[in-house]
């Protein structure tokens, strides 16, 4: 069997190569043949001219013959499509500049999908580039992988303790590993002074249980990361060899101090090898026994309540994952119940026996990824967008390629005439349309490389060098780019092509006109253009909607004001702080900070606002009996002296917490109207005393309520405000915070006192870890970085559309008059008004217009309910959205109508009379 | 006036080209010949359908083709007959057969 389809093909392949001697070997035959014949007939006394015709008569013209058997085979197919092509790419040549806005317009609706596309494969679609990627399952939940939880152990995110518990009692892994993120670190090397790099701290099984082998040097091995601090050890990625070292490999070796500590380079990783996390490409991997020497003054790995870690496990052959599930939440309980239970405090584990344990365990063969949670629904949602604007692309061409067709009727009725049947038409004009699409996909394929990097840089809004994400085109891209090409030739070649199906060879020859068919602009047509304004309304109002929600999103009220607000975060104990240096470097760097120029005042706390800290205690209050146990959790934070006058709080109510507060760790509290609200409702809060609900201190004093403060959106600009409480930084004295951030008002221009804050906190201690030094207004945009990137584009595609409706519009309207030259030269002749021809040549759009944007609004009503949760502050049926969006519309089909119409004033009707 | 030359029931012509070439290989005119001759003029083969089967014929690896002088010392193509190709003509042959003896049964009972 697969012998024969061997022969075949190579027999074929030779016809096609080696057509000439074929063809005369064939020759040859059918000569030798007819010989034998002839001769045979002369033998029985005709002759030779007699002989020949008889024998013509009796088995066939041998020319029919050669042809019979010359199409007979495969390759006759492969010749003819290559004849098809060789003649669609002749008539594109012969008109270019309706190939060129074809083409464009193809390449700018497929490239936005492919560029689309290859981050949504990249974030949402691809496997890690590991070893059999499909056994992995992540176990934690998987956004999480920044999360840093303190306090009743947790399932989302794995303390040591509990991994290690997991490690060794599982029976479901081969292997397991666990991560954390180590964010910015200090990174210093002899030659050169310090800098930040990215990483991660990982177990000692990561590279072996994601399958990834050392490009140079080694991975590490079992036995290291068994004794805390025994391994200074790191591997670096490829990426970050490149950029830092240049590739040289007496890298391996090199001795570098990560948080001024001594670390050894042991092995650089594949190029193609970007870690666990999608989205979030690490420098170096250092080992998870070095966290205390990592993280200086935290010690994490006997900790049950340090909650940081994710966990990714190779599955044993033959295990699925609803087994690793069930296996997984068995070994955490009877961990919590009982191994760990004795380092838990009785609150904890009074928790854990009430806690619901289910530890989510999934397929893991992408990876973790926060980026994957945050932009999961605004990508889809713009895949969305692109679909449609890459149909209201094919609708344009569909409308050039009817137009075309229009004119090539009589080239179409010759064809038929001399014997091309209907099916051989409509192939040869759909190999148009895929020669079409082909040139359109390769260039849309270079935008796309271009468009998605693009959109990668606008979403990533850390400032840190390199693309945090890999973008590779793969299968799956090129894939999708071909699936795409050739939905939008059956899109827009198909009813082009069919159209001739029908033809009727004598009357399209006897029309003679070019335009025949164009008098009455076919019924079909029409749709395409209300489709396309429909459509574009679509698109529009969508678009509309997310921006303008962007902008209820950033000029919320907040409760204070964002300007002149300039936020830093520093770590003491990183720094190698320690005891009482922490509170007397915070107290010497706001006492520094507040003399500074163009300072107004500074304070600090160690939540801050959008830093992505947050912290919750559970409460007691005098005088108040909570409903249930929930009601007894309030959100808190510490603060520094005059916190709520610098940020721009107005205290409501009593006094706010001051330096006086600050300097003798009162135990006061300043409480936020939604905590007063709930708490004692309409009563007077001030005087209350609350207690924080910890037995591993127990007999805190309480803290005395002496103000009320406004509630203000210091996380998050959609969340409603939590209830929360302020305590002064100094009274938690039991809270080793080590980390403050610090909040300065400034007198004018917060930008221009970066410099100086930055100066004044490193000559403090030029060992200081500061993380990025922001104003309020970048972060709090930060935070809504999702929701600007589809904004954003959503207004890019939006133009995109219009442009594309006008150059549609502009050009079946041209058209149209270029084919009714005649008939506007007679009305003239007549001396038909202005007005009536104006209203001859734009009725027809006019009534396009109406019926596609009452069907787009529908549309737009109907699909903006799929997104309402990106919508903000205003509804999907918003008027003004819509409103604008038919505004666009309408001028662009004004636009569109301005040539044609003056085109068709001008004509001059003797000339239209002799025309043709 | 004898019968008018028939069409081949459909899918017949390869299996008695094969048929005709299980003897000795042939040419091209000679396997028409002797199709004629022993269908006792029953078929009148067309050069066409004749040359497309012997492509198909030969692609499918059922014969193989050569160039040879005839007995006039005229240059021919002979084709000759497989292992494959007589493998399948004794299958074909028992399938035809079956079928004729199946149709004739059907059609004496009727």
């Amino acid at each position: 069997m697969v012998m024969s389809v061997l022969r075949n093909i190579s027999s074929g392949l030779r016809s096609l190569f080696r057509k000439e001697r074929v063809g005369r070997e064939l020759d040859e035959e059918l000569n030798s043949f007819l010989e034998m014949a002839a001769e045979e007939k002369m033998n029985e006394g005709m002759s030779r001219k007699d002989a020949l015709r008889a024998v013509r008569l009796e088995r066939g013209n041998l020319e029919v013959t050669k042809e019979v058997v010359r199409t007979a085979g495969w390759e006759f197919l492969v010749e003819t499509l290559w004849q098809d092509l060789r003649f669609a790419a002749r008539m594109l040549r012969k008109s270019p500049g309706l190939t060129a806005v074809a083409v464009l317009t193809l390449a700018l609706g497929i490239g936005a999908n492919t560029a689309i596309f290859t981050v949504i494969n990249a974030v949402m679609l691809r496997a890690l580039p590991v070893q059999h990627p499909e056994q992995l399952v992540t176990v934690g939940n998987p956004s999480r992988v920044h999360s840093w939880g303190t306090g009743t152990p947790r399932t989302d995110v794995f303390s040591y303790p509990l991994y290690r518990e997991m490690r060794d009692n599982n029976e479901v892994f081969s292997s397991v590993l666990a991560s954390s993120n180590l964010g910015d670190l200090r990174i210093t090397m002899e030659e050169s002074g310090t800098e930040t790099a990215r990483g991660r701290l990982v177990t000692e099984n990561y590279f072996q249980t994601l399958g990834v082998e050392a490009l140079l040097g080694r991975t590490f091995t079992a036995g290291e990361d068994r004794i805390p601090g025994s391994d200074p050890l790191i591997v670096i990625s490829y990426g970050y060899w490149q950029r830092r070292f240049s590739g040289d490999s007496s890298v391996i070796g090199r001795k570098v101090r990560l948080s001024n500590y001594p670390f050894t380079i042991i092995g650089v990783t594949p190029p193609g090898f970007f870690g666990e996390v999608v989205g979030d490409s690490p420098d170096l991997w250092a080992p998870m026994m070095m966290q205390p020497q990592l993280m200086p003054g935290r010690n994490f790995l006997e900790s049950a309540n340090d909650a940081a870690l994710l966990l990714i496990g190779r599955l044993k052959p033959g295990v699925t994952v609803a087994q690793a599930r069930a296996n997984v939440n068995a070994v955490v309980k009877q961990a919590l119940m009982g191994s760990l239970s004795a380092r838990l405090s009785f609150d904890d584990r009074r928790a854990v026996q009430n806690m619901q344990i289910a530890v989510e365990v999934s397929p893991g063969s992408r990876g973790l990824s926060r980026l994957r949670h945050e932009f999961s629904t605004p990508l889809l949602l713009l895949m969305a967008m692109v679909v449609l604007v890459l149909l209201v692309a094919c609708v344009n061409v569909a409308n050039l390629m009817l137009a075309r067709s229009a004119a090539r009727q009589r080239e179409i009725a010759v064809r038929f005439a001399i014997g091309a049947g209907p099916g051989r038409i409509v192939r040869q004009l759909l190999t148009e349309s895929v020669l079409l699409a082909c040139l359109g996909g390769a260039l849309g394929m270079v935008l796309a490389h271009w468009g998605s990097t693009v959109l990668v840089n606008l979403a990533n809004t850390s400032q840190s060098a390199g693309s945090p994400l890999s973008l590779g085109l793969d299968g799956r891209v090129l894939g999708f780019t071909a699936v795409i090409c050739l939905s939008s030739v059956l899109a827009f070649g198909l009813a082009p092509a069919l159209r001739f199906l029908h033809v009727k060879p004598g009357v399209a020859l006897k029309e003679g006109a070019h335009y025949a068919e164009v008098r009455r602009k076919s019924g079909f047509g029409r749709v395409l253009i209300s489709s396309q304004i429909a459509l574009g309304v679509l698109v529009l109002v969508t678009a509309g909607l997310l921006v303008r929600s962007l902008r209820n999103l950033q000029e919320v009220d907040l409760g204070y004001s964002r300007d002149q607000l300039l936020l830093a975060r520093v770590d003491f104990l990183q720094s190698g702080y320690k005891g009482a240096a922490v509170q007397n470097g915070l107290r010497e760097l706001l006492d520094r900070l507040a003399t500074l120029p163009g300072v107004r005042s500074v304070s600090a706390s160690s939540n801050g606002l959008f830093s992505g800290d947050e912290s919750s205690d559970a409460i007691l209050i005098d005088g108040v009996a909570p409903a249930n146990q929930q009601d007894n959790a309030t959100a808190d934070d510490e603060v520094g002296p005059n916190y709520f006058s610098t940020v721009g709080v107005p205290i409501i109510l009593g006094r706010e917490i001051t330096q006086q507060d600050f300097l003798t760790a009162a135990h006061v509290a300043v409480v936020n109207e939604t905590f007063a609200k709930f708490y004692f409702e309409e009563r007077n809060p001030i005087g209350h005393k609350i207690s924080i609900v910890d037995s591993d201190h127990p007999g805190q004093p309480p803290y005395e309520i002496v103000g009320v403060a406004r509630g203000i959106h210091d996380h998050s600009v959609r969340d409603a405000v939590r209830r929360r409480m302020y305590a002064p930084l100094t009274s938690a004295t039991f809270d080793e915070l080590g980390a403050y951030n610090f909040e300065v008002r400034a007198a004018g221009d917060p930008q221009a006192l970066l410099n100086s804050v930055r100066s004044t906190i490193q000559n403090l201690n030029s060992d200081l870890v500061v993380s990025d030094i922001r104003t309020a207004g970048e972060l709090v945009s930060d935070t809504l970085a999702s929701q600007a990137l589809v904004a954003k584009l959503a207004a890019f595609f939006g133009a995109l559309v219009l442009v594309l409706v006008c150059v549609g519009l502009y050009g079946s309207m041209a058209y149209s008059v270029a084919g009714r030259t005649r008939e506007i030269g007679v009305r003239i002749a007549l001396g038909a008004p202005r007005e009536g021809l104006i209203w001859m040549v734009t009725h027809e759009v006019c009534v396009e217009l109406a019926v596609g944007s009452v069907a787009g609004i529908f549309l737009a009503i109907a699909a903006a309910r799929l997104f309402k949760a990106m919508l903000f502050g205003l509804s999907e049926t918003d008027p003004l959205s819509i409103g604008l969006a038919f505004l666009a519309l309408t001028g662009v089909c004004l636009a569109a109508a301005i040539v044609p119409v003056r085109r068709a004033l001008r004509v001059d009707p003797i000339m239209a009379l002799r025309y043709e | 006036m004898a019968d008018k030359p028939s069409d081949l029931v459909q899918g017949t012509l390869d299996m008695l080209i094969l048929k005709t070439l299980a003897l000795e290989p042939m040419h091209g005119y000679g396997i028409a010949v002797r199709l004629e001759q022993m269908s006792q003029g029953v078929f009148r083969l067309n050069a066409g359908s004749l040359f497309v089967a012997f492509q198909r014929l030969q692609r499918a690896g059922l014969i193989r083709s050569e160039w040879k002088a005839t007995e006039n010392s005229r240059r021919a193509k002979y084709y000759a007959l497989t292992d494959q190709g007589r493998k399948r003509l004794n299958s074909e042959t028992r399938e035809w057969g079956r079928q004729v003896a199946a149709i004739a049964r059907i059609l004496e009972t009727s």
